[in-house]
């Protein structure tokens, strides 16, 4: 998928809007667009059916709730994807690499929390991921 | 010289006792480290090769509860996993939160 692909299925298909891109402190740089010239960290906001991001995942994943993902780019070209809530991350070669592997991290994190849920911060880290993700399958 | 993938897999098994979750056909490896009387940390090993950038860096420490020069220090032996385990029941964390 190229970038301008991406950005059409960011914000048509997928269910995934840019937020905003920000600056190395932090700072608004722009609201639209793929990544700003000199941005060091971009968020986009994930919703909808995971499957299609990611073709392989089980179509009954979907995310309830909006979750904001950083987009970053390492000093090798890569890209880093993760979110502040559960602190997941992906990575990948492009942008659209890294959040299908940041998706397939999420579902294998919540499967992982979910067969500990005989432990009560599991117990509670579970009920925060049914906040945002389900898996109606 | 930046941390290397297997290092940092290796460390985490047998200096922080991290131990092996179930299996994942994605590929990614994960780990877990129950903390006495605290919550159970969970990390992934991507199948990377070489170096872990400072992005990657970055976002392991976040997974793993703690600031990245912490995490440097878990990595370098500045940090034991004693220092680890007080440093994340230091938190606030609590199973209603």
């Amino acid at each position: 998928m190229s970038s301008r692909e991406w950005a059409i299925a960011s914000s048509e298909s997928i269910g995934i809007e840019l937020v905003c891109s920000l600056n190395a402190t932090g700072a608004p740089i722009s609201s639209g667009g793929l990544f700003v010239q000199g941005a060091q960290k971009v968020q986009r906001v994930l919703l909808g059916s995971l499957d299609r991001i990611v073709a392989a995942c089980d179509p009954g994943w979907r995310l309830i709730n909006g979750l904001t993902i950083n987009v970053e780019k390492d000093e090798d070209g890569e890209y880093i994807v993760s979110d502040d809530v559960f602190f997941v991350y992906g990575s990948g070669l492009t942008e659209f690499q890294a959040v299908q592997d940041y998706v397939v991290s999420l579902t294998e994190y919540y499967r992982l929390v979910e067969a500990s849920r005989d432990d009560p911060f599991d117990r509670a880290e579970f009920r925060r991921l049914q906040v945002y993700l389900t898996d109606a399958a | 010289m930046g941390l290397k993938y297997r290092d940092f897999e290796s460390l985490l098994q047998s200096k922080f006792r991290f131990v092996r979750a179930e299996h994942h056909e994605s590929g990614h490896r994960w780990y877990e480290l129950k903390i006495p009387g605290g919550p159970t940390i969970r990390t992934k090993v991507s199948h990377g090769t070489g170096e872990l950038s400072k992005a990657l860096e970055g976002a392991i420490a976040r997974q793993l509860k703690v600031r990245t020069t912490f995490f440097r220090g878990m990595m370098d032996c500045h940090n034991s996993y004693e220092d680890y385990c007080q440093k994340v029941c230091a938190m606030p964390f609590s199973p209603g939160s």
